[in-house]
């Protein structure tokens, strides 16, 4: 049990440590080709549409 | 949409009905000369209420804003209270008969005690004479009334609350048992500056809380006018510019925290982050995601989320998607924000991973039904795999929740032109036009 824990602790901080690697160094990148309805503006929405799922108000 | 309004115009026990009949969730504010109050719904029940910088109870906040009979009230809907603060289910009802006769007996009171910094001592051979006994109230009182503390040292050491103890003064010197003496030297000593900036702090906040945008930034430039290059002052004018899409103005408000500021704040990098992405500046951007991520923000799940909505601004899916996972994992057991949803599902379709995408958004309105851009991204996977009763089923409940959303007008055409309704597709083509232009 103590190792899974372990091993769980070591894989989010691996994880965390690539999305901030890889935020340094943002591209256009995706492992598959999205369906086309996926890749018309007029169908879907890219933005969330609240500034409170973009910006943190909480001083923290 | 906010309500906004004036007390001479709707009264608050009006206010408070129509909320309660509408059975609504939000914060009302309400502004009178330099105070504010404020009172958080939670379908259509009194949740919490306060008045910035008294300390007074739910109950007692609510009495007292009822002898507000000026100033301003704006409802924000779906404003909920701080975790930490006491919560109550209160029938606004039940509160409005006590209020009334509050009213009244404030009206009175205020003759005889006019302000709160008036002292009173006690005429105690005027008490000894009379036969008449205390209530348990004067009880309280009546060792405290000393000749140096004033109402408002009476007040916070009988802990009565503000009008019973006005109440209780007003009745001994109906009977003569006190008499005014003064007022006391702390009302003529000019507050300290730390004190002032402490209370416009305070205002500042709860404005903001509620909506008020320009009544926060000046509250928060009167702090900043009195300590310079305070910190949460500086935090507070970046959201308000963010919130007025003042993007360059956002800019600068967080860029005075991080180079006048030695604590790491992820929260303030994300913001600037923002502020540089609308300012089309991605490299800026991407340079303060970056800061907010290793200056304690890689174990916060809402800058996990925002590094992913950066991604997908970016078209970069693959970071998106480990970016909401480390997000979900450090969430736990709680449930994740909409926004979050919103960002997985569309992650998960760009990596033509159909099965996550419906699967995620279909959880995503089951637990926030009312934001139709969850349910109009859903369609379109559903549509992308084939499944198009089920698409055109979602962006009909879609269209429910939110009927000048264009995509889902232009889907429920796709879908209608599917099934050859084609004056009814046509129908909807030129709605999601109309839309799309306004």
């Amino acid at each position: 049990m103590a190792d899974e824990s372990a091993e769980y602790d070591d894989f989010l901080t691996d994880l965390q440590s690539v999305v901030a690697l890889r935020v340094e160094e943002l591209r256009a990148r995706q492992s598959a080709e999205p369906p086309s309805a996926f890749n018309d503006d007029e169908k879907v929405v890219r933005e969330w549409p609240e500034l409170t799922g973009r910006i943190m108000e909480e001083f923290r | 949409m906010a309500i906004r309004g004036s007390l001479t115009e709707a009264s608050l026990p009006d206010v408070l009905q129509l909320l309660a009949m509408g059975r609504k969730t939000g914060c009302l504010g309400l502004t009178y000369a330099n105070n504010f109050g404020y009172i958080y719904f939670a379908d259509g029940s009194i949740s919490h209420a306060s008045i910035v910088n008294r300390g007074l109870g739910t109950e007692e906040a609510v009495y007292l804003l009822f002898t507000w009979t000026q100033g301003t009230f704006n409802f924000e809907p779906g404003a909920t209270p701080d975790e930490e603060v006491q919560m109550h289910c209160i029938d606004p009802q039940s509160l409005l008969l006590e209020g009334a006769r509050r009213v009244d007996e404030w009206a009175l009171i205020a003759k005889k005690i006019p302000t709160f910094d008036i002292v009173y001592a006690m005429d105690r051979h005027k008490m000894m004479a009379s036969e008449r006994g205390l209530s348990d109230e004067e009880e309280r009182l009546v060792p405290l009334i000393d000749g140096q503390r004033d109402v408002s040292a009476l007040i916070a050491e009988s802990k009565l609350g503000e009008f019973v103890t006005a109440k209780t003064l007003y009745g001994l010197l109906m009977t003569g048992y006190v008499i005014r003496i003064g007022v006391s030297t702390r009302s003529r000593v000019p507050a300290r500056a730390d004190d002032k900036a402490t209370e416009h702090r305070n205002l500042g906040v709860a404005f903001y809380k509620t909506g008020m945008y320009e009544e926060a930034q000046r509250e928060f430039r009167r702090v900043d006018a009195l300590r310079e290059n305070d910190p949460e002052a500086c935090f507070y004018l970046g959201l308000v510019a963010l919130r007025q899409q003042q993007w360059p103005a956002a800019a600068h408000a967080f860029e005075r925290y991080v180079t006048q500021q030695h604590t790491s704040r992820p929260a303030v990098y994300v913001n600037l982050a923002f502020a540089y992405e609308q300012m089309g500046d991605m490299d800026r951007a991407r340079g303060a995601m970056v800061e907010a991520l290793t200056r304690g923000g890689r174990g916060d799940p809402m800058v996990q989320t925002n590094a992913a909505a950066m991604a997908v601004t970016a078209h970069d899916y693959e970071t998106a998607d480990a970016a909401l996972a480390s997000a979900r994992t450090l969430w736990g057991t709680r449930r994740p924000p909409p926004a979050w949803f919103h960002y997985a599902g569309l992650a998960a379709a760009m990596v033509n991973d159909l099965d996550r995408a419906i699967a995620l958004l279909g959880e995503a309105v089951q637990v926030y039904p009312a934001y139709a851009v969850l349910w109009n991204n859903l369609a379109v996977a559903y549509e992308a795999r084939g499944d198009f009763d089920d698409a055109l089923r979602t962006v009909e409940r879609g269209l429910i929740e939110d009927a000048t959303l264009p995509q889902l007008h232009r889907n429920f055409a796709d879908s209608l032109q599917r099934d050859g309704r084609f004056d009814e597709a046509r129908e909807a083509y030129r709605r999601a036009h109309t839309l799309d232009a306004l």
